[in-house]
C-alpha cells in the first residue's frame, strides 16, 4: 500500500492558493438569499443576481430554544439560531426561501416572520404527490417564487439569466457526482472531508466553486492514482495512518437519512474505517442528483407543455421552468413526498448498484417523516436480509461515544 | 395574628410561621425538613415543630395556607394555593423589585415573572422529567460519587468543561459513566453537568423572556455553582434570598389571612 | 332529572361494561359482533333512551352506527385523516373510518397501554404523538376494520400521511392510498389544483367500486353539509351568550359529526337538536339574570381523553369553555352545483392550512366573539404544527390582553402526563387570572 496515501482535503487545497480564494464565508448584506430545503430550486436565486446560501444549522441553539417547544426538531432550531446570530451580526441575508417541506419548516416559516423583523421571506410549496398535476402547480409556485426574487432584486429575471443559471447548476451537479464516485471508489477520499465539500457546495458562488472542485477533482486524479483501488479489493482508508488495523474489503454501508451535516460524525465514520458507498441525505445525494430532470417516466410532461402556452412569463420559460421543477420533484426523494414504496425502490435499486451490505438510518429526532419511513424500511430490509442500525441524533450535539460505540458494534456485525 | 404557610414539596416540606401585627411582618419560625414517603406526615410534621419553635398553640394559628405539590392533601389547612403565586409572593418579600423568578426544587423546576407590583404574570414550569432540577444533581453526584456540596467549590477552581450533550437524566447518567470510562476528568465533567442543568433553565427563560432584577429560589439555589453558571450564562446578576428555600412557605403565610 | 340521571347512570354502565368486554377481546371480530348486536334498531332505541338530551341521544347513535357501518363489511371501508372533506366519502358510497378519531377512544376505553406497546415494536418513533401511534397500534393488532381505501390530506399535520401508507402496504392497497395535497395559500390556482385532485380520486375510486360518479349524490351531500353548516352557526351564536351548559356537555366531544358526518343527515339532526336545547337553555338564563361572574376560557386544541380532573378544577373555580377552537365554523356555504371546488375551498379555509397567521386570525376572532377571558393551548405531546406555533399564538394574545396557559400533556396517554403537575399549572394560571380582575 502506498505510504504517502494522505491528500490534501478541499479545504486544505483551497487555503493552499492555487484557486480563486472563495469570497469571506460570512453572510454580507445584500449579497445571498438564505433557503433550507434541498427542494429549493437554486438555480432561481442565482437567476436573480444573489448568491444561494444554504442555512444549515451551524450554532447550537440557545436563543431559539425560547421559540420552539422542547420536542420540535432540533435542526430548525439551530437554523433558528443561525438566523438570529446573523441578524444580531448585522450580516443578514437579503430574503429567505422556506418551503412547505414539514410540520417543523412551515412553523419555523411562522417564527421567522414574526421575530426577525423586516426579513424578506417567501414559502415555496414543494408538492408531496409526483404527478402531471403537481408538477403543473410546482411551476406555478416556483413563478411565484420568482417574482419574489425580482422584487427583492428590483430586476427582471429574464429568459438567458435562467438558462446560464440553471446551466451553471448543472454542472456543479455533474461535478458533484464526479466527486461522489471518486470519494466511494478513492482510498485516501475521507467521509469528512466528502461532505464538507458538500457544505461549500451549498453556501458558495457556484460558479468559483465549480471552478475550485473541477481542480480538486484534477488533483486527486493525479495524486492519488496508486491509491485508486477498485471498490473488492480496496484497502481501509487510515492504512496508511495505521492508527487502524484495516479490513480486506471492507463492507460496503448505505446511509439513510434527513439533514445529516456532522463534522463529528463522518470524523467517527473515517475512524472506523467505515465505507460509506451510499449517502442518502438531503446534503449529498438528494441534493445534486438528477441533473436534467429528464427521466423516462416524466417524458409525457414536456410533451404536455411544449404544447401548453400560459403564464405572462412566456412559453420559453415555461419549458425552462418545467426543466426545473421535474428536476426538483424527480430527484431521488425526501421521506416526506407521499410515495414511500418509490423511495423503498431507490433504495433497493442503490443496495444492488452499491453491493450495500448494511445500513445505517440516521433521523434528527422528532422528524416525524422520516422516522414514520423507518417501519416500511425495516420490513423490507428483513426480506432483503440487509441488517440496519437506527440512530436518532440531534443537530449540533452529537453524544460520540454513544454513537461510536453504536457504529462500532454494527460495523462488527457485519 | 399569627399565620401560617406549609410547602409540601417532592423533596422537602417547609412551615413558616408568620407574626402579622400592625402592618409589619415578622417570620417567627420556620423549619425545612424531608418530605419522606407521606406528605400528609411531613406537613404536620413541621407545622408542630415550627409551632414548637415559635413557642405557640395551634389555636393561636389564625390561617394556614399550604402549597406545593402536596397541598390538597393538607386537613388543617384553610386553604391551598399554588406554588407559583406563593413563591412569587415570598420572594417580593425578600426582593421587592424582582421581576423573574428562577426556582428550582428538588422534582420540578419553574420561572415566575412579575409585574412591576409584584403580581404573578406568566409562568413556566419543568415537563414531567428530572432535566434542570436538584434530582438531576443527586443522580449525578451519586455516578460521579462526589458530594453534591463539592460542586462549587470544583466549578469554581476548574476552567475546562467536558460537553454533556444528554439533557436527559437517564441518558447524562450513562453519558457520565461512558466519559468516566475514557478517562475524562472528574472535575471537568461536573463543570460540564453544572452548564447542562442551566441549559433546561435557560431555555424556559427564553421562552418567557427575561426581565431583571432575577432572584432565584429553590433548594438548588443554595448551591453556588448553579447559580453563577446560570448568570454567566444569562449576562445578569442572580439575587438568592438568604434562605431560599422557604419562599414557598413565606408566600403562604404572607396569603393566609 | 331524577329520571335522567338514573338513565345516565346505566348508560354508563352499559358503556362500562362494554369497556371492560372489549378490553378482554381486542380483536375485530369481537368488536364487530358487539357493534352488530349494539347496532340493532331495539337495542339501539333502548341504549339512546339512556341519554339525558336528545342531542346526546341522536349522536351517541350516530356514532354507533357509523362504526357499526365500517366495521360490518357491507361497504367499502375510507380511512380518513382528520380535516378530510367526508362529504365526498358519504357521496360515494363509502363507511367512513377515522383513525385518529378512533385514536382517542382507545383512550377512553384504556387501551392505549397495549396499541401503544405494538406501535412501539413496530418500530413507529416514541416521540410521535399518540393519536397516529395509538392508531397505529391498532391497526398493526387488527382492531380497527380493514381498509379500502385510505385518505388523507397534508392539512394540520404530517403523521397521518405516512402511518396511512404503512397501513396501505400493510393490506397491500397501496394503489388505493391518496394524498391529497391542501396548497399553502389559498389562490385561483389552489383551489383548482385541489380541486382537480379531488376530484381524480373520486372518479379513481368511483371506477374501482365498480361505480359511476353520481353528481346527484354529490349534491344532495353538499346540500346536507350545508345545512349541519347552517345549525353549527346558530349553536354557537347561542354559545356567545351562555354561560350554563347541560349537564355533561364538553365542546370538545364533538369531533366525529363535525367532521365524520359533515354531509349526513345524522349531522344536522345532531346540531338542530343542540341548537334547540341550547336555545332553552338562553331563554332559562335571561329569564332569571343570575350574576354572570363565571370566566369565559377558550381552548384551543384536543383535551384528554382519560379520566382527568381539569374540566372538575375549572368548573370549581367557576370557569367554563366559552368556545373550542375546533367548533369554530372556518368554511363559506358550498356550492352544490359545483362540489369539488366547495369541497376544495373547505380545506382551504381551514385555519390550520398555510401560515400560522390563520390560526391567530380564527383565534383573535373566537376571542372576541365569545367574550374571552383567557385561554388554554393544550400542548399535546408530539403534536409538532400545533406546539410549534405556541410562543407566537400566546404573544399574539398577551398583546391583545388575554393570558394564554400552555397546558403540556398527552391527549391519550395517561402516564405520559402528570395530572398534578397539570392541575398545579391549571390552579396558577387561575390565581393569575382571578387576581388580574381584583
Amino acid at each position: 500500500m502506498a505510504e504517502n496515501s494522505s491528500i490534501l482535503t478541499f479545504e486544505q487545497f483551497i487555503n493552499e492558493g492555487t484557486c480563486t480564494a472563495f469570497k469571506e464565508r460570512t453572510v454580507k448584506k445584500g449579497q445571498k438569499i438564505g433557503w433550507f430545503c434541498s427542494y429549493t430550486p437554486e438555480e432561481i436565486i442565482t437567476a436573480s443576481g444573489f448568491i444561494p446560501y444554504r442555512i444549515a444549522g451551524i450554532n447550537k441553539t440557545k436563543k431559539a430554544e425560547g421559540y420552539f417547544p422542547i420536542n420540535f426538531c432540533p435542526f430548525v432550531k439551530s437554523m433558528m439560531e443561525d438566523l438570529l446570530e446573523n441578524t444580531a451580526k448585522n450580516e443578514s441575508f437579503s430574503g429567505l426561501i422556506f418551503t412547505n417541506s414539514c410540520d417543523c419548516m412551515r412553523r419555523f416559516y411562522d417564527v421567522a416572520r414574526n421575530y426577525l423583523s423586516g426579513m424578506p421571506a417567501f414559502m415555496l410549496d414543494v408538492p408531496r404527490n409526483r404527478s402531471a398535476l403537481a408538477v403543473r402547480q410546482f411551476i406555478n409556485n416556483i413563478k411565484n417564487m420568482l417574482s419574489f426574487l425580482e422584487d427583492i432584486s428590483k430586476k427582471n429575471i429574464r429568459i438567458d439569466l435562467l438558462e446560464d443559471a440553471a446551466c451553471l447548476h448543472n454542472k456543479k451537479r455533474a461535478i458533484l457526482s464526479e466527486i461522489e464516485s471518486t470519494f466511494i471508489s478513492h482510498i485516501g477520499f475521507t467521509a469528512a472531508n466528502y461532505f464538507k465539500i458538500m457544505d461549500y457546495a451549498m453556501t458558495e458562488e457556484p460558479g468559483v466553486f465549480t471552478a475550485n472542485l473541477k481542480k480538486y477533482l484534477e488533483y486527486i486524479k493525479n495524486a492519488g492514482k496508486a491509491m485508486y483501488c477498485p471498490r473488492q479489493s480496496r484497502p481501509g482508508r487510515h492504512a496508511a495512518a495505521n492508527k487502524y488495523i484495516s479490513k480486506e474489503n471492507s463492507p460496503p454501508v448505505m446511509i439513510v437519512g434527513n439533514f445529516i451535516q456532522e463534522n463529528k460524525l463522518w470524523e467517527i465514520f473515517d475512524e472506523l474505517d467505515c465505507f460509506i458507498a451510499y449517502a442518502d441525505t438531503c446534503s449529498a445525494v438528494r441534493y445534486f442528483k438528477n441533473i436534467t430532470g429528464l427521466k423516462k417516466d416524466c417524458k409525457h410532461l414536456y410533451d404536455n407543455y411544449a404544447l401548453a402556452e400560459t403564464g405572462s412569463t412566456g412559453p420559453i420559460t415555461e419549458k425552462i421552468l418545467t426543466d426545473i421543477a421535474i428536476r426538483q420533484l424527480y430527484k431521488p426523494q425526501c421521506m416526506r413526498m407521499a410515495d414511500l414504496s418509490k423511495k423503498i425502490e431507490e433504495i433497493n435499486k442503490n443496495i444492488d448498484k452499491y453491493k450495500i451490505k448494511g445500513i445505517i438510518f440516521i433521523s434528527q429526532k422528532f422528524c416525524d417523516n422520516t422516522l414514520l419511513f423507518y417501519p416500511l424500511l425495516r420490513q423490507d430490509l428483513n426480506i432483503l436480509k440487509i441488517p440496519s442500525l437506527f440512530l436518532e441524533i440531534e443537530h449540533n450535539n452529537l453524544s460520540a461515544g454513544q454513537v461510536k460505540t453504536r457504529i462500532q458494534a454494527f460495523l462488527e456485525i457485519l | 395574628m399569627f399565620t401560617c404557610g406549609i410547602d409540601v414539596g417532592s423533596v422537602s416540606a417547609e412551615a413558616v410561621i408568620l407574626d402579622k401585627n400592625n402592618d409589619k411582618k415578622k417570620i417567627c419560625a420556620y423549619i425545612i425538613a424531608p418530605t419522606g414517603g407521606d406528605s400528609k406526615e411531613a406537613a404536620l410534621s413541621v407545622f408542630n415543630s415550627a409551632l414548637k419553635k415559635a413557642g405557640l398553640q395551634q389555636q393561636q394559628i389564625e390561617s394556614v395556607v399550604a402549597t406545593g405539590y402536596g397541598r390538597q392533601n393538607i386537613p388543617f389547612a384553610n386553604k391551598n394555593i399554588t406554588e407559583i403565586t406563593c413563591h412569587a409572593r415570598g420572594v417580593v418579600d425578600f426582593f421587592p423589585q424582582t421581576r423573574t423568578v428562577i426556582d428550582i426544587g428538588g422534582q420540578d423546576s419553574k420561572v415566575i415573572k412579575l409585574d412591576a407590583g409584584g403580581n404573578p404574570l406568566d409562568f413556566l414550569m419543568n415537563d414531567k422529567c428530572a432535566a434542570g432540577t436538584g434530582r438531576f444533581l443527586e443522580v449525578m453526584s451519586k455516578a460521579l460519587d462526589i458530594n453534591l456540596e463539592n460542586f462549587s467549590e470544583i466549578f469554581k477552581k476548574t476552567k475546562d468543561k467536558v460537553d454533556i450533550s444528554s439533557t436527559c437524566t437517564v441518558f447524562a447518567e450513562s453519558e457520565i459513566v461512558s466519559l468516566i470510562g475514557h478517562g475524562a476528568d472528574k472535575n471537568k465533567i461536573i463543570k460540564g453537568l453544572v452548564y447542562s442543568i442551566t441549559n433546561r433553565i435557560i431555555s424556559m427563560v427564553e421562552r418567557i423572556g427575561l426581565e431583571e432584577p432575577v432572584c432565584m429560589t429553590g433548594g438548588v439555589a443554595k448551591n453556588m455553582a448553579v447559580v453563577e453558571a446560570l448568570s454567566e450564562k444569562l449576562e445578569v446578576k442572580i439575587y438568592v434570598p438568604s434562605e431560599p428555600q422557604i419562599t414557598g412557605a413565606l408566600g403562604a403565610a404572607i396569603l393566609a389571612g | 332529572m331524577s329520571r335522567a340521571y338514573l338513565n345516565m347512570g346505566i348508560s354508563e354502565k352499559i358503556k362500562d361494561d362494554l369497556k371492560n368486554k372489549i378490553q378482554r377481546n381486542l380483536d375485530r371480530a369481537y368488536i364487530t359482533r358487539v357493534l352488530k348486536i349494539l347496532g340493532t334498531r331495539p337495542i339501539l332505541s333502548a341504549y339512546g333512551s339512556t341519554f339525558a338530551s336528545e342531542s346526546d341521544k341522536i349522536l351517541n347513535i350516530a356514532s354507533i352506527k357509523s362504526l357499526k357501518n365500517a366495521y360490518s363489511g357491507r361497504y367499502p371501508v375510507a380511512y380518513g385523516s382528520l380535516f378530510l372533506p367526508y362529504e365526498m366519502i358519504h357521496a360515494l358510497g363509502l363507511a367512513p373510518f377515522l383513525p385518529e378519531v378512533m385514536a382517542g377512544f382507545t383512550g377512553g376505553l384504556g387501551i392505549t397501554d397495549k396499541t401503544l406497546k405494538e406501535a412501539a415494536s413496530k418500530w413507529y418513533t416514541p416521540d410521535l404523538c399518540t393519536f397516529h401511534r395509538s392508531a397505529a397500534g391498532a391497526v398493526e393488532l387488527e382492531i380497527f376494520p380493514k381498509p379500502n381505501f385510505l385518505l388523507c390530506a397534508n392539512l394540520a399535520c404530517d403523521a397521518a400521511q405516512k402511518t396511512f401508507y404503512i397501513d396501505a402496504v400493510k393490506y397491500n392497497i397501496k394503489d388505493n392510498y391518496y394524498l391529497l395535497e391542501v396548497p399553502f395559500t389559498k389562490d385561483k390556482t389552489g383551489i383548482e389544483y385541489l380541486a382537480n385532485q379531488i376530484q381524480n380520486i373520486c372518479e379513481d375510486i368511483a371506477k374501482k367500486t365498480g361505480k359511476k360518479l353520481d353528481m346527484d349524490k354529490f349534491s344532495k351531500t353538499i346540500s346536507l353539509s350545508n345545512q349541519f353548516r347552517h345549525w353549527a352557526i346558530k349553536l354557537n351564536s347561542i354559545r356567545k351568550k351562555l354561560y350554563n351548559y347541560p349537564e355533561n356537555f364538553n365542546g370538545l366531544n364533538f369531533i366525529l359529526p363535525f367532521h365524520g358526518l359533515a354531509g349526513t343527515e345524522d349531522a344536522v339532526k345532531v346540531y338542530r337538536s343542540m341548537y334547540f336545547e341550547f336555545k332553552k337553555l338562553l331563554e332559562v338564563q335571561d329569564a332569571a339574570p343570575k350574576n354572570k361572574s363565571k370566566k369565559r376560557l377558550l381552548w384551543l386544541h384536543l383535551k384528554p381523553y382519560y379520566k382527568n380532573r381539569i374540566f372538575n378544577v375549572l368548573e370549581e373555580n367557576n370557569y367554563i369553555l366559552g368556545f373550542e377552537e375546533i367548533n369554530y365554523v372556518y368554511w363559506p356555504e358550498l356550492d352544490t352545483a359545483r362540489p369539488f371546488e366547495s369541497l376544495a375551498v373547505k380545506m382551504l379555509s381551514h385555519p390550520l392550512n398555510g401560515s400560522i397567521d390563520n390560526r391567530i386570525c380564527a383565534i383573535q376572532n373566537m376571542v372576541k366573539d365569545y367574550n374571552i377571558d383567557g385561554a388554554i393551548l393544550f400542548s399535546h405531546w408530539g403534536c409538532r404544527h400545533s406546539n410549534g406555533g405556541a410562543r407566537i399564538i400566546k404573544d399574539s394574545l398577551n398583546k391583545s390582553g388575554v393570558p394564554l396557559l400552555i397546558l403540556d400533556g398527552d391527549c391519550l396517554n395517561k402516564n405520559n402526563s402528570s395530572e398534578g403537575q397539570m392541575l398545579t399549572r391549571l390552579q396558577g394560571f387561575i390565581e393569575i387570572i382571578n387576581s388580574s380582575y381584583k
